[in-house]
Protein backbone atom coordinates (compact mmCIF):
# COMPACT_ATOMS: atom_id res chain seq x y z
CA UNK A 1 0.00 0.00 0.00
CA UNK A 2 1.72 3.05 -0.98
CA UNK A 3 1.15 6.72 0.04
CA UNK A 4 0.57 7.35 -3.88
CA UNK A 5 -2.72 4.95 -3.58
CA UNK A 6 -4.08 6.98 -0.47
CA UNK A 7 -4.16 10.26 -2.51
CA UNK A 8 -5.10 9.17 -5.23
CA UNK A 9 -8.17 7.49 -3.63
CA UNK A 10 -9.03 10.65 -1.76
CA UNK A 11 -9.08 12.64 -5.06
CA UNK A 12 -11.38 9.56 -6.36
CA UNK A 13 -13.96 10.95 -3.23
CA UNK A 14 -13.49 14.37 -2.95
CA UNK A 15 -14.02 14.41 -6.79
CA UNK A 16 -17.24 12.35 -6.13
CA UNK A 17 -18.28 15.12 -3.02
CA UNK A 18 -17.24 17.86 -4.55
CA UNK A 19 -20.97 19.56 -4.82
CA UNK A 20 -21.19 18.93 -1.21
CA UNK A 21 -17.85 20.82 -0.85
CA UNK A 22 -18.95 23.56 -2.62
CA UNK A 23 -21.67 23.81 -0.10
CA UNK A 24 -19.19 23.82 2.94
CA UNK A 25 -17.26 26.18 1.65
CA UNK A 26 -20.85 28.68 1.08
CA UNK A 27 -22.16 28.00 4.58
CA UNK A 28 -18.59 28.14 6.25
CA UNK A 29 -17.57 31.41 4.61
CA UNK A 30 -21.69 33.17 5.65
CA UNK A 31 -20.84 31.41 9.06
CA UNK A 32 -16.97 33.16 9.02
CA UNK A 33 -18.86 36.79 8.08
CA UNK A 34 -21.83 36.31 10.62
CA UNK A 35 -19.42 35.13 13.05
CA UNK A 36 -17.36 38.83 12.00
CA UNK A 37 -20.29 40.86 12.25
CA UNK A 38 -22.03 40.43 15.11
CA UNK A 39 -18.42 39.97 17.13
CA UNK A 40 -19.41 41.51 20.67
CA UNK A 41 -23.10 40.22 19.77
CA UNK A 42 -23.21 36.58 19.99
CA UNK A 43 -20.63 35.18 21.53
CA UNK A 44 -18.04 33.40 19.39
CA UNK A 45 -18.04 29.72 21.00
CA UNK A 46 -21.33 29.83 20.78
CA UNK A 47 -20.77 30.43 16.79
CA UNK A 48 -18.36 28.08 16.79
CA UNK A 49 -20.01 25.02 17.92
CA UNK A 50 -22.98 25.94 15.74
CA UNK A 51 -20.55 24.56 13.13
CA UNK A 52 -21.20 20.76 14.94
CA UNK A 53 -24.51 19.85 13.41
CA UNK A 54 -24.24 22.14 10.16
CA UNK A 55 -20.99 20.69 9.10
CA UNK A 56 -22.62 16.81 10.47
CA UNK A 57 -25.79 17.98 8.79
CA UNK A 58 -23.93 18.88 5.23
CA UNK A 59 -21.53 15.54 5.35
CA UNK A 60 -25.23 13.03 5.63
CA UNK A 61 -26.67 14.77 2.84
CA UNK A 62 -23.27 13.00 1.13
CA UNK A 63 -23.84 9.77 3.18
CA UNK A 64 -25.36 7.72 0.65
CA UNK A 65 -23.16 8.67 -2.09
CA UNK A 66 -19.92 7.81 0.56
CA UNK A 67 -21.33 4.39 1.63
CA UNK A 68 -21.58 3.87 -1.81
CA UNK A 69 -18.05 4.58 -2.87
CA UNK A 70 -16.78 2.90 -0.09
CA UNK A 71 -18.72 -0.28 -1.00
CA UNK A 72 -17.18 -0.12 -3.89
CA UNK A 73 -13.82 0.34 -3.06
CA UNK A 74 -13.54 -3.21 -0.85
CA UNK A 75 -15.41 -4.78 -3.32
CA UNK A 76 -12.68 -4.23 -5.86
CA UNK A 77 -9.97 -5.07 -3.36
CA UNK A 78 -9.67 -1.87 -1.32
CA UNK A 79 -7.92 -2.77 1.96
CA UNK A 80 -9.68 -1.40 5.22
CA UNK A 81 -6.40 -0.27 6.16
CA UNK A 82 -6.25 1.96 2.95
CA UNK A 83 -9.62 3.07 2.90
CA UNK A 84 -9.29 4.41 6.94
CA UNK A 85 -6.14 6.39 6.24
CA UNK A 86 -8.48 8.00 2.93
CA UNK A 87 -10.41 8.85 5.74
CA UNK A 88 -8.25 10.90 7.82
CA UNK A 89 -6.88 12.56 4.77
CA UNK A 90 -10.09 13.26 3.06
CA UNK A 91 -11.25 14.97 6.32
CA UNK A 92 -8.17 16.84 6.76
CA UNK A 93 -8.45 18.32 3.09
CA UNK A 94 -12.45 18.80 4.27
CA UNK A 95 -11.55 20.48 7.22
CA UNK A 96 -8.82 22.87 5.85
CA UNK A 97 -11.46 24.30 3.35
CA UNK A 98 -14.30 24.76 5.99
CA UNK A 99 -11.93 26.49 8.47
CA UNK A 100 -9.86 28.67 5.79
CA UNK A 101 -12.84 31.49 5.89
CA UNK A 102 -12.27 31.73 9.92
CA UNK A 103 -9.28 33.36 9.43
CA UNK A 104 -10.71 36.87 8.64
CA UNK A 105 -11.84 36.27 12.55
CA UNK A 106 -8.46 34.99 14.14
CA UNK A 107 -6.20 32.68 14.42
CA UNK A 108 -7.93 31.06 17.04
CA UNK A 109 -11.31 30.54 15.18
CA UNK A 110 -9.39 28.51 12.66
CA UNK A 111 -7.96 26.18 14.48
CA UNK A 112 -11.36 25.42 16.55
CA UNK A 113 -13.63 25.40 13.38
CA UNK A 114 -10.79 22.85 11.80
CA UNK A 115 -10.54 20.76 14.81
CA UNK A 116 -14.37 20.49 14.96
CA UNK A 117 -15.17 19.54 11.38
CA UNK A 118 -12.06 17.18 11.68
CA UNK A 119 -13.81 15.34 14.66
CA UNK A 120 -17.19 15.55 13.26
CA UNK A 121 -16.36 14.56 9.70
CA UNK A 122 -13.47 11.76 10.82
CA UNK A 123 -16.52 10.16 12.98
CA UNK A 124 -19.06 10.56 10.43
CA UNK A 125 -17.19 9.07 7.64
CA UNK A 126 -15.58 6.18 10.14
CA UNK A 127 -19.47 5.06 11.38
CA UNK A 128 -20.34 5.14 7.59
CA UNK A 129 -17.02 2.82 6.54
CA UNK A 130 -18.47 0.51 9.57
CA UNK A 131 -21.72 0.36 8.11
CA UNK A 132 -20.65 -0.30 4.77
CA UNK A 133 -18.47 -3.19 7.03
CA UNK A 134 -20.51 -4.98 8.58
CA UNK A 135 -22.71 -5.24 5.89
CA UNK B 1 -5.50 -32.71 -15.29
CA UNK B 2 -8.38 -30.27 -14.84
CA UNK B 3 -6.95 -27.54 -12.96
CA UNK B 4 -9.82 -26.37 -9.42
CA UNK B 5 -9.55 -23.02 -8.84
CA UNK B 6 -11.93 -23.31 -6.05
CA UNK B 7 -12.59 -25.72 -3.41
CA UNK B 8 -15.17 -25.34 -0.58
CA UNK B 9 -14.47 -27.90 1.98
CA UNK B 10 -17.54 -28.53 4.82
CA UNK B 11 -18.18 -24.51 5.08
CA UNK B 12 -20.61 -23.17 7.27
CA UNK B 13 -22.08 -19.70 7.78
CA UNK B 14 -24.75 -18.33 9.99
CA UNK B 15 -25.75 -15.59 10.74
CA UNK B 16 -27.11 -13.77 14.00
CA UNK B 17 -30.79 -12.63 13.90
CA UNK B 18 -31.84 -10.73 17.06
CA UNK B 19 -31.24 -13.43 19.40
CA UNK B 20 -30.93 -16.65 17.70
CA UNK B 21 -28.42 -17.55 15.01
CA UNK B 22 -29.42 -18.74 11.73
CA UNK B 23 -27.66 -21.10 9.49
CA UNK B 24 -27.17 -20.17 6.34
CA UNK B 25 -24.66 -22.74 4.76
CA UNK B 26 -24.40 -26.21 6.17
CA UNK B 27 -21.69 -28.60 5.02
CA UNK B 28 -21.02 -27.30 1.92
CA UNK B 29 -18.45 -28.63 -0.20
CA UNK B 30 -17.47 -27.92 -3.90
CA UNK B 31 -14.50 -27.75 -6.54
CA UNK B 32 -14.76 -25.53 -10.01
CA UNK B 33 -12.67 -25.90 -12.64
CA UNK B 34 -10.59 -23.11 -14.38
CA UNK B 35 -12.25 -22.05 -17.49
CA UNK B 36 -16.13 -23.24 -16.61
CA UNK B 37 -19.16 -21.45 -15.79
CA UNK B 38 -21.30 -22.65 -13.45
CA UNK B 39 -24.92 -21.54 -11.65
CA UNK B 40 -26.24 -21.91 -8.40
CA UNK B 41 -29.99 -21.62 -8.52
CA UNK B 42 -31.71 -21.56 -5.40
CA UNK B 43 -34.95 -19.97 -3.53
CA UNK B 44 -34.48 -16.48 -2.24
CA UNK B 45 -32.18 -16.68 1.50
CA UNK B 46 -31.03 -19.99 0.69
CA UNK B 47 -27.17 -18.74 0.68
CA UNK B 48 -26.52 -17.99 -2.87
CA UNK B 49 -25.19 -14.38 -2.32
CA UNK B 50 -23.46 -15.19 0.90
CA UNK B 51 -21.56 -18.18 -0.78
CA UNK B 52 -19.97 -15.74 -3.53
CA UNK B 53 -19.19 -13.36 -0.36
CA UNK B 54 -17.36 -16.03 1.09
CA UNK B 55 -15.70 -17.24 -1.99
CA UNK B 56 -14.91 -13.05 -2.26
CA UNK B 57 -13.56 -13.40 0.79
CA UNK B 58 -16.11 -10.58 1.71
CA UNK B 59 -17.18 -12.53 4.47
CA UNK B 60 -15.63 -15.44 6.40
CA UNK B 61 -16.93 -19.11 7.08
CA UNK B 62 -17.87 -20.32 10.47
CA UNK B 63 -16.06 -23.47 10.04
CA UNK B 64 -14.54 -24.85 6.59
CA UNK B 65 -12.13 -24.26 4.06
CA UNK B 66 -12.51 -21.99 1.34
CA UNK B 67 -9.68 -22.29 -0.96
CA UNK B 68 -8.88 -20.28 -4.56
CA UNK B 69 -6.79 -20.36 -6.72
CA UNK B 70 -4.30 -22.10 -3.73
CA UNK B 71 -4.75 -19.63 -1.30
CA UNK B 72 -6.72 -20.66 1.90
CA UNK B 73 -8.93 -17.66 2.59
CA UNK B 74 -8.59 -18.61 6.62
CA UNK B 75 -4.93 -18.15 6.50
CA UNK B 76 -5.43 -14.67 5.08
CA UNK B 77 -5.40 -11.53 6.93
CA UNK B 78 -7.92 -8.69 5.98
CA UNK B 79 -5.24 -7.34 3.83
CA UNK B 80 -4.64 -10.70 2.08
CA UNK B 81 -8.03 -11.14 1.40
CA UNK B 82 -8.84 -7.59 -0.39
CA UNK B 83 -5.39 -8.46 -2.03
CA UNK B 84 -7.33 -11.36 -3.46
CA UNK B 85 -10.51 -9.18 -4.59
CA UNK B 86 -7.87 -7.03 -6.62
CA UNK B 87 -5.95 -9.93 -8.46
CA UNK B 88 -7.98 -13.29 -8.12
CA UNK B 89 -11.52 -13.14 -7.63
CA UNK B 90 -13.88 -10.38 -9.00
CA UNK B 91 -17.43 -9.80 -7.53
CA UNK B 92 -20.55 -8.08 -9.17
CA UNK B 93 -23.11 -7.57 -6.90
CA UNK B 94 -26.67 -7.94 -8.13
CA UNK B 95 -26.90 -3.55 -8.15
CA UNK B 96 -23.24 -3.43 -10.14
CA UNK B 97 -21.52 -1.76 -7.23
CA UNK B 98 -20.58 0.89 -9.48
CA UNK B 99 -19.89 4.28 -8.12
CA UNK B 100 -22.46 6.25 -10.36
CA UNK B 101 -21.17 9.95 -10.14
CA UNK B 102 -17.68 8.92 -12.20
CA UNK B 103 -17.86 8.12 -15.33
CA UNK B 104 -17.18 4.77 -17.03
CA UNK B 105 -13.05 5.14 -17.63
CA UNK B 106 -13.18 6.04 -14.06
CA UNK B 107 -15.20 3.40 -12.52
CA UNK B 108 -13.03 0.77 -14.54
CA UNK B 109 -9.77 2.66 -13.65
CA UNK B 110 -10.26 2.48 -9.72
CA UNK B 111 -8.91 -1.49 -9.71
CA UNK B 112 -6.04 -0.85 -11.89
CA UNK B 113 -5.49 2.42 -9.36
CA UNK B 114 -5.11 0.26 -6.01
CA UNK B 115 -2.96 -2.06 -7.81
CA UNK B 116 -0.15 0.51 -8.63
CA UNK B 117 -0.55 0.15 -12.24
CA UNK B 118 1.35 3.03 -14.14
CA UNK B 119 -0.81 5.55 -15.86
CA UNK B 120 -0.11 4.79 -19.22
CA UNK B 121 -0.67 1.39 -18.63
CA UNK B 122 -3.75 2.01 -17.44
CA UNK B 123 -5.13 3.64 -20.54
CA UNK B 124 -4.27 0.83 -22.96
CA UNK B 125 -5.97 -1.50 -20.27
CA UNK B 126 -8.82 0.51 -20.34
CA UNK B 127 -8.98 1.01 -24.04
CA UNK B 128 -8.57 -2.99 -24.21
CA UNK B 129 -11.32 -3.93 -22.01
CA UNK B 130 -13.65 -1.05 -23.06
CA UNK B 131 -13.33 -2.50 -26.72
CA UNK B 132 -14.11 -5.98 -25.62
CA UNK B 133 -17.65 -5.07 -23.99
CA UNK B 134 -18.31 -2.83 -26.89
CA UNK B 135 -18.90 0.33 -25.16
CA UNK B 136 -15.64 2.26 -26.05
CA UNK B 137 -18.03 5.25 -26.90
CA UNK B 138 -19.05 5.28 -23.81
CA UNK B 139 -15.80 5.74 -22.15
CA UNK B 140 -16.17 9.66 -20.66
CA UNK B 141 -19.80 9.18 -20.32
CA UNK B 142 -21.11 8.97 -16.34
CA UNK B 143 -22.15 5.69 -15.03
CA UNK B 144 -25.73 7.59 -13.86
CA UNK B 145 -26.47 8.09 -17.76
CA UNK B 146 -26.44 4.50 -18.68
CA UNK B 147 -28.92 2.00 -19.11
CA UNK B 148 -28.94 -1.51 -16.79
CA UNK B 149 -27.23 -3.39 -19.78
CA UNK B 150 -24.73 -0.96 -20.26
CA UNK B 151 -24.17 -0.89 -16.37
CA UNK B 152 -24.16 -4.12 -16.43
CA UNK B 153 -21.30 -4.33 -19.18
CA UNK B 154 -19.36 -1.52 -17.48
CA UNK B 155 -19.55 -4.00 -14.18
CA UNK B 156 -18.35 -6.75 -15.73
CA UNK B 157 -15.60 -4.59 -17.45
CA UNK B 158 -14.19 -3.19 -14.16
CA UNK B 159 -14.15 -6.62 -12.64
CA UNK B 160 -12.50 -8.04 -15.95
CA UNK B 161 -9.42 -5.78 -16.02
CA UNK B 162 -7.55 -6.99 -13.17
CA UNK B 163 -7.81 -10.19 -15.56
CA UNK B 164 -9.06 -12.36 -12.22
CA UNK B 165 -8.78 -16.25 -12.48
CA UNK B 166 -12.70 -16.19 -11.01
CA UNK B 167 -15.99 -13.68 -11.55
CA UNK B 168 -18.87 -14.18 -9.49
CA UNK B 169 -21.95 -12.94 -10.71
CA UNK B 170 -24.67 -12.55 -8.35
CA UNK B 171 -28.21 -12.10 -10.61
CA UNK B 172 -26.51 -10.64 -13.37
CA UNK B 173 -29.28 -10.99 -15.44
CA UNK B 174 -31.99 -10.08 -12.82
CA UNK B 175 -33.06 -6.28 -13.92
CA UNK B 176 -32.38 -6.65 -17.94
CA UNK B 177 -34.51 -7.80 -20.84
CA UNK B 178 -33.91 -10.58 -23.21
CA UNK B 179 -31.36 -8.73 -25.39
CA UNK B 180 -29.91 -7.31 -22.70
CA UNK B 181 -29.59 -10.49 -20.76
CA UNK B 182 -28.39 -12.55 -23.66
CA UNK B 183 -25.76 -10.13 -24.69
CA UNK B 184 -24.47 -10.18 -21.34
CA UNK B 185 -24.97 -13.70 -21.19
CA UNK B 186 -22.50 -14.59 -24.46
CA UNK B 187 -20.10 -12.29 -23.08
CA UNK B 188 -19.67 -14.43 -19.69
CA UNK B 189 -18.89 -17.39 -22.47
CA UNK B 190 -16.61 -15.11 -24.39
CA UNK B 191 -14.82 -14.23 -20.97
CA UNK B 192 -14.77 -17.88 -20.63
CA UNK B 193 -13.35 -18.85 -23.50
CA UNK B 194 -10.71 -15.81 -23.93
CA UNK B 195 -9.26 -15.53 -20.80
CA UNK B 196 -10.28 -18.86 -19.05
CA UNK B 197 -11.93 -17.37 -16.26
CA UNK B 198 -13.65 -19.70 -14.11
CA UNK B 199 -17.51 -17.98 -13.74
CA UNK B 200 -19.82 -18.69 -10.92
CA UNK B 201 -23.25 -16.95 -11.16
CA UNK B 202 -26.10 -16.80 -9.07
CA UNK B 203 -29.41 -16.76 -10.65
CA UNK B 204 -33.12 -17.24 -10.75
CA UNK B 205 -33.05 -16.94 -14.72
CA UNK B 206 -33.91 -19.57 -16.66
CA UNK B 207 -32.63 -18.00 -19.88
CA UNK B 208 -29.24 -18.42 -18.35
CA UNK B 209 -29.09 -21.85 -18.63
CA UNK B 210 -27.95 -22.43 -22.05
CA UNK B 211 -25.18 -20.69 -21.32
CA UNK B 212 -24.01 -22.83 -17.99
CA UNK B 213 -21.35 -26.09 -17.87
CA UNK B 214 -22.61 -27.05 -15.21
CA UNK B 215 -25.52 -25.87 -12.34
CA UNK B 216 -25.74 -26.09 -8.62
CA UNK B 217 -28.52 -25.58 -6.32
CA UNK B 218 -28.80 -24.85 -2.33
CA UNK B 219 -31.65 -26.53 -0.92
CA UNK B 220 -31.54 -26.23 3.18
CA UNK B 221 -28.34 -24.95 2.99
CA UNK B 222 -26.43 -27.53 1.26
CA UNK B 223 -25.11 -27.49 -1.95
CA UNK B 224 -25.91 -29.81 -4.34
CA UNK B 225 -25.06 -30.72 -8.46
CA UNK B 226 -28.06 -30.73 -10.71
CA UNK B 227 -29.08 -31.51 -14.21
CA UNK B 228 -30.13 -27.98 -16.49
CA UNK B 229 -34.03 -29.81 -16.59
CA UNK B 230 -34.20 -30.03 -12.23
CA UNK B 231 -33.62 -26.12 -12.14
Amino acid sequence: MSLSNVFALVIYILRNECKSLYIVLLVAFTLGVLNYVTKGIVDDVMLLAALVPTSATIINTDKERITQVFRSLIIIGSSPQLIRYAILLLSLIYSLIFAIPYTIINVNSFFIAFIIVLVVHTTLLTLYFRTVKRG
Amino acid sequence: MLYLIVVLRDVWKSYRVGQSRVTVLRNVNARFKRGEIVGIHGPSGSGKTTLLKLIAGLERPDRGEIIVDGYNLNMLDDLGLAMIRNTIVSYIPQDYGLIEGLSVKDNIELPLLLSGMPSDERERKIDEILDYIGLKEKKHVKVSRLSSGEKQRVAIARALVTTPSVLLADEPTANLDWKNAVRVAELFRSIRKDFKTTVIIVTHDPRLLDFMDRSMTIVSGTLKEISPTQV
